[in-house]
């Protein structure tokens, strides 16, 4: 404070007349003011242009058939469509106990000491690690190492060496990578909802003879809940758009017989993904076609559930809490 | 009761354990492989980190190119970035009208939600050829077939990428002022953009630097993005400077990230190939790290925090600020 305040009697040496500085001063202040909305209006346009530039591309590809539909040329993107919906479900259903456990324990339980800190600090290293390199994690962890028919599993192989015919590239391979990049988003989501909790309730709770399980099971978490739903389509909506993180995990085309099956030792290959091998690879007849195609349906989920987002929390605030939103 | 309590507290506490173990093994897995490049394949370190030749099958892991290839791509970006995101925030905080402000909000969400890919996929179909097109205007009409990918169009999109991070971030440690600071510049009969340039701007510089260095993080992680608009070329530095005109060209190039993407399919586990890819991840893991700690280093400096109390630091409010603010419209409160 005290800087500021001596700074600003900017004393020039051959002082101009009052109102020539103020009247300058007043210009700038017009101009700057102009340079910031048109700074904004340009970031507006830019959102829009991109967001009708990758409707136009694909919205001529898009139909029923090509979001539902599966074939052996890979002309439609059915499979693709159930296994980013199928490898994002498992990955909230692992996802969201572990993260609401660890946020009711930062919550509710812990005092601040080593393990807190320690906590923290490694939710936020792993929220500032590159998605790539969770990536090729995940395929040393869960593809390679836990994974079946890898030439890794010899007899002198190392000990801690799980040996079975498991999973290899596969959906579950690629949820499990997801869980820990959406990890630290989750538990810090749920933390700001439990502490969002008034603590007039926990108080009452506590007077009523509850316990400590007893408050966070029957009184913290349904009053969460609404902060808690919007926080996992948050984190669901990240994962949509994930895919470093998919590609060495998650593989490429599921078989034939596992399209649309819950199977999930099988490979499987998000609408993120499946744009990348397009793009990389490009191996399928039309793969111009089918790129803008997936392109636009993403953008459209995209815009789905970043607008039914809003929609949702102020509808489940009303429904659920019992206030206006 | 005594033992059910303690129960369920051991069950929360090893979630919130889970969280050490990831980022524990994460470090010890990259980290094991990483060192076989030096002591499997006997590569010496400098000629890692200071080869400029990057032919993994040819004995050659020479990882300089991709080095300065992210670090040139990161600092560009950020240096464009955040001068146009910091002003984006002070629109937002100082000078829209409330219908401005509620609607800045959701195109904010919007940027940081496009996936990746799909902003590869602009840069290419109409950032590549338009560049192209620059280029051979300049040169009078002829340009080479790699044209318009380099190190311009990386940056070009990674600026609009993290431009997001940088703003929600700003925003917030704007608006954590206390309005004591407005008013008493207003009083001192400051105009609004004297406040905020002489007032605003140096009190919330910590939450700002936060902002940047958290954009420094995602832009050199980026991967998908950047792969489709840089070239992959890993054998040319991203700036090259000749003698004749036009003195100065951005050849295709390639990042640390980039070329993670390309090679690590093909390496055989075990080789060299696949031995250096985990060294460069290595890297990349250090410097995100390192990124964070900074981080927190820089928020806990700050005068005025958005959210007081113990163990919230910056970065948690940066990443995740978007969202509190959304459930604080509509969640519990």
């Amino acid at each position: 404070m005290s800087a500021i305040a001596e700074r600003t009697p900017a004393v020039s040496p051959a002082p101009e007349p009052r109102a020539v500085r103020r009247d300058r001063a007043r210009r700038v202040d017009k101009v700057m003011a102009g340079v910031l909305w048109g700074l904004a209006i340009v970031l507006v346009g830019l959102l829009a242009s991109i967001i009708l530039y990758m409707l136009v591309q694909g919205l001529s590809v898009l139909s029923w058939k090509f979001i539902t539909a599966a074939d052996l040329s890979g002309q439609y993107v059915g499979p693709e469509v159930f296994n980013t919906f199928y490898i994002i479900g498992l990955a909230l259903v692992i996802c969201v106990p572990i993260a609401m456990g660890a946020a009711i324990y930062l919550v509710e339980y812990a005092k601040q000491g080593p393990f807190v800190t320690a906590v923290r600090f490694a939710t936020e290293t792993l929220a500032g690690i590159p998605s790539i390199i969770l990536g090729l994690f995940g395929f040393l962890v869960f593809v390679t190492v836990f994974g079946g028919g890898q030439p890794l599993c010899t007899p002198n192989a190392i000990p801690w060496q799980i040996c079975y015919n498991g999973f290899g590239y596969s959906r579950l391979a690629g949820s499990l990578t997801l869980v820990i990049l959406n990890l630290p988003l989750m538990v810090r989501v749920s933390e700001d909802a439990l502490r969002g909790v008034p603590n007039e309730l926990r108080e009452a709770s506590f007077a009523l003879g509850g316990n400590k399980f007893k408050t966070v099971w029957r009184v913290m978490v349904p009053t969460a809940l609404p902060a808690l739903t919007t926080g996992v389509i948050l984190t669901a909506g990240k994962m949509m758009g994930e895919t470093a993180a998919l590609i060495f995990t998650g593989g490429g085309n599921s078989p034939i017989n596992g399209w649309f099956s819950l199977n999930p030792f099988i490979p499987g290959d998000t609408l993120t993904a499946h744009l990348y091998f397009l793009k990389a690879e490009g191996t399928v007849a039309n793969a111009t076609q089918i790129a803008n195609g997936t392109a636009t349906l993403l953008i459209l989920l995209l815009l789905l559930f970043n607008l039914g987002l809003r929609y949702l929390a102020a509808a489940l605030n009303r429904r659920l809490a019992g206030r206006r939103a | 009761m005594r033992n059910a309590e303690w129960g369920s507290r051991s069950v929360f506490a090893v979630c919130a354990g889970i969280v050490l173990v990831a980022i524990s093994a994460i470090f010890l897995f990259v980290g094991l492989n990483a060192y076989q490049t030096f002591t499997v394949n006997h590569v010496r370190p400098q000629d890692f980190f200071f080869g400029t030749t990057w032919l993994p099958d040819d004995g050659q892991v020479g990882a300089f190119v991709l080095i300065t290839g992210s670090i040139v791509a990161t600092v560009f970006a950020v240096l464009v970035s955040t001068p146009i995101s910091v002003g984006i925030a002070l629109f937002v905080t100082e000078i829209a009208p409330v219908w401005a402000r509620q609607f800045m909000q959701p195109v904010l969400e919007l940027l940081t939600g496009i996936p990746s890919i799909i902003y590869g996929l602009i840069g290419l179909l109409v950032l590549v050829p338009l560049l192209a097109n620059i280029t051979a205007t300049l040169s009078g009409g002829f340009a080479p077939g790699a044209a318009g990918f380099g190190i311009i169009a990386a940056v070009l999109v990674l600026t609009l990428m993290i431009l997001p991070t940088i703003t929600t971030i700003s925003i917030d440690a704007l608006g954590s002022l206390p309005q004591g600071l407005r008013e008493a510049s207003l009083a001192l009969g400051a105009t609004r953009w004297q406040t905020i340039r002489r007032t605003l701007v140096p009190a919330a510089s910590s939450g700002i630097f936060t902002g940047v260095i958290l954009g420094m993080g995602r832009a050199i992680g980026e991967t998908l993005a950047v792969s489709f608009v840089i070239g992959s070329n890993s054998s040319s530095f991203p700036i090259r400077f000749t003698d004749t005109p036009p003195y100065v060209t951005f050849p295709p190039t390639s990042t640390i990230t980039v070329q993670l993407l390309f090679d690590f399919k093909e390496a055989v586990a075990g080789s060299l190939g696949y031995n250096a890819i985990w060294t460069l991840a290595f890297i990349l893991l250090t410097i995100s790290f390192l990124l964070v700690v900074v981080s927190r280093r820089v928020a806990a400096r700050g005068a005025y925090s958005a959210q007081g109390g113990s163990g919230r630091t910056g970065r948690q409010r940066g990443i995740f600020s978007s969202f509190t603010r959304a459930v604080a419209k509509g969640g519990a409160q």
